[in-house]
């Protein structure tokens, strides 16, 4: 068994046993335990610590200032070795350490454990959301559940010397909305949705709800919003296919397809937008639009279709 | 005695309406064998293919800025050149063959339509819808931009949309490898789903009877029915599967992973008699399950506690903002069940 894999599989045990390695990590992980024995007795022997961290955790009273006080120590040793150099290479640190020990694995896990554990105190003590749902919401039959989980997180301002942090994130909390798309907090709820960036299959199930009810103007609005700028393009497909119906009489709808006629990448959209603004053919100025918008198209069928916007005059 | 006693006006017109509502004539070209092949290159011009055709392949393009070369014999080749340098309106191409003939058509530009074919289908355009009726021979649909619509296919069938369209295919007899860039996808009942994927629409499975393998990188994934081994994963969006395998303790697995790179929800259905080894994980999520699971590492945690209401009949995962594993047998375990969410919920419900 090779040195580097030991190595590499006992740093991850600790991570193991904390739930934080990828399920490709694990898998790779429960394959080597399997075939190497030194490393399953070590396994067995972190795995005992650690149950018997966990069944005393809940007595345990975690100092207030644990954190500060670690970082505070943390930053002092730093700047000690930054002083002297030459008594402790860079490689000599643990974590450039190729030399595996009980004591250094003792080390690692103390390490983890204790910042867990005050990641865990700093979670549930000091976190304050920026902002909550709206207060109506619980009123109109919206529920939340009192579970809320941090996502987003972000790094403001952070003081190696004091221990002080400032964080910015967004509180994810479950809910449960029931109601008609009309209502304007279901029409808040899924406009809001829309705008949710890391989350696409939110955006594309918002705009399925709202294409029902396109002929509000917010509503109109946010679709056009999601055609045009949302990076997903079965999301702009959808909401292409919402507007279609008022392609020939909204000047902002139209407005939109020329847009994406123009400039989205994908041809089967490009291809939607012209098929809806066949109707307007003949009117002179959509029909230059779609001209200058198709000049430099690469799809045969929409070069032929933008042939045929003439307007009157031709 | 005048004709117009003998042959009234009304019968008159309705004759000079009957003939103008006709569809054109089409040309008698080509003898074609029943087991010959209908090759159409064109380069530009909706096809639309009638299938009722008896031993000849007949032709007519609706306008002149398509010059059209034809090759007679056991394959029957037609060629479409525009004739200009601008086409200013996709022609249509009405073709009449028989059923049995093989087809293999291209369009550069402009949809496909084709009626039952008894034999192989291959049809690709450059942008344009594409509906083609039952197929009972191996099918190869191919748009670059535009909406695939298909009946029945007997055998296997390959659909490829490069540039975004939705998708909509009923029963296949065969293997379904089928791909668009974006739009949904909907499958009725197939033999088997080698490869499914969208790049983000909604992908909704009637049934598979035997393996599934499909992704959708934004919007869910539904099974409804799955018999055999399932692999399918959503970038972000939620997963519906429900189990119903022959055999309770068959060689399969299902391997969920919802929300890879966002948020999704799995929901899967389970025969209650069926051996399963599950493994759910979820990273900010709870566990629900109809059976007991105990966690993978205990933490000073218990695993899955009862639900109030209906009392000990689920059970739920403490709420834990850390990753969750839960496992756990069931009927003595069997097939690996392995269930994951980035940031989502897993339930699993027994049914029988």
């Amino acid at each position: 068994m090779a040195i580097m894999d030991c190595r590499e599989n006992q740093e991850r045990i600790v991570l193991f046993l904390y739930e934080e390695l990828t399920e490709h990590e694990q898998t790779e992980l429960e394959t080597h335990l399997q075939a190497c024995g030194v490393c399953n007795d070590s396994f067995e022997q972190q795995k005992s610590f650690h149950s018997a961290l966990a069944e005393d955790a809940g007595p345990w009273n975690v100092p207030s200032d644990l954190l500060v006080e670690s970082r505070r120590a943390l930053a002092n040793e730093l700047d000690r070795l930054e002083r002297k150099p030459w008594n402790r290479g860079w490689w000599r640190l643990p974590a450039f350490s190729f030399v595996v020990t009980p004591m250094r694995l003792l080390e690692w896990t103390t390490l983890v454990a204790v910042g867990l554990a005050a990641g865990v105190y700093v979670n549930t003590s000091i976190l304050h959301p920026a902002s909550s749902l709206p207060t109506s919401l619980a009123s109109s039959g919206g529920s939340g559940s009192g579970f809320e989980s941090v996502s987003n997180l972000r790094i403001v301002n952070s003081d190696a010397t004091t221990g002080n942090v400032e964080l910015v994130g967004d509180m994810v909390r479950p809910m449960h909305f029931q109601g008609n798309v009309q209502d304007d907090i279901a029409q808040q709820l899924l406009v809001g949705a829309l705008r949710d960036g890391r989350n696409a299959s939110s955006r594309m199930s918002a705009v399925e709800v709202l294409a029902r009810k396109p002929d509000n103007r917010q509503v109109k609005e946010a679709l056009i919003l999601a055609l045009l700028e949302d990076d997903n393009a079965g999301v702009r497909l959808k909401a292409l296919q919402s507007l279609t119906p008022f392609a020939t009489e909204d000047k902002d709808v139209q407005a939109a397809f020329l847009n994406v006629l123009a400039n989205d990448e994908v041809a089967g959209i490009r291809r939607k937008a012209i098929d809806a603004l066949k109707g307007l053919a003949n009117d002179d100025s959509i029909a230059r639009n779609v001209r200058e918008a198709t000049k430099n198209d690469d799809n045969a069928y929409i070069k032929i279709q933008a042939v045929q916007f003439g307007g009157n005059g031709q | 005695m005048s004709f117009t006693h003998k042959f009234p006006k009304s019968a008159a017109s309705a004759l000079v309406l009957s003939c103008l509502l006709l569809p054109p004539a089409l040309f008698a070209k080509c003898p074609i064998p029943a087991n010959g092949t209908l090759e159409i290159d064109a380069a530009a011009g909706n096809l639309i293919i009638d299938t009722s055709g008896t031993d000849g392949v007949e032709w007519e393009v609706s306008n002149k800025q398509i010059d059209v070369k034809e090759t007679c014999g056991h394959i029957v080749r037609l060629v479409g050149i525009a004739s200009g340098p601008t086409i200013k309106i996709i022609p249509e191409w009405h073709i009449k063959v028989p059923r049995t003939v093989t087809l293999d058509l291209v369009t550069r530009a402009g949809s496909i339509t084709i009626g039952n074919s008894d034999s192989k289908v291959n049809a690709r355009t450059g942008g344009g819808d594409l509906s083609v009726g039952n197929v009972g021979g191996e099918t190869l649909l191919m748009s670059q931009a535009g909406n695939v619509k298909a009946g029945n296919i007997g055998s296997n069938v390959e659909i490829r949309i490069s540039y975004g369209g939705n998708l909509l295919l009923g029963d296949v007899g065969g293997d379904v490898n089928v791909w668009t860039s974006a739009g949904d996808i909907t499958i009725g009942t197939a033999r088997r789903i080698s490869s499914a994927f969208t790049g983000g629409g909604n992908m909704l499975i009637r049934k598979v009877i035997g393996p599934f393998s499909g992704k959708n990188e934004a919007g869910s994934i539904r099974i409804l029915e799955a018999g055999s081994s399932v692999d399918a994963s959503t970038g972000s969006g939620s997963i519906y599967l429900k189990m119903v395998p022959d055999k309770q303790n068959g060689d399969f697995h299902v391997n969920l992973k919802a929300g890879t790179a966002g948020t999704g929800d799995i929901t899967l259905l389970l025969p209650s008699g069926m051996k399963a080894d599950v493994h759910a994980t979820t990273q900010g999520g709870q566990v629900y399950s109809d059976f007991q699971l105990a966690p993978q590492v205990a933490r000073g945690t218990s695993g899955l506690i009862p639900l109030p209401n209906p009392p000990g009949q689920s059970y739920v995962s403490p709420y834990s903002s850390f990753s969750t594993t839960q496992t756990g047998q069931r009927n003595g375990g069997g097939a690996p069940v392995r269930l994951h969410t980035t940031l989502g919920k897993i339930e699993i419900k027994l049914f029988n």
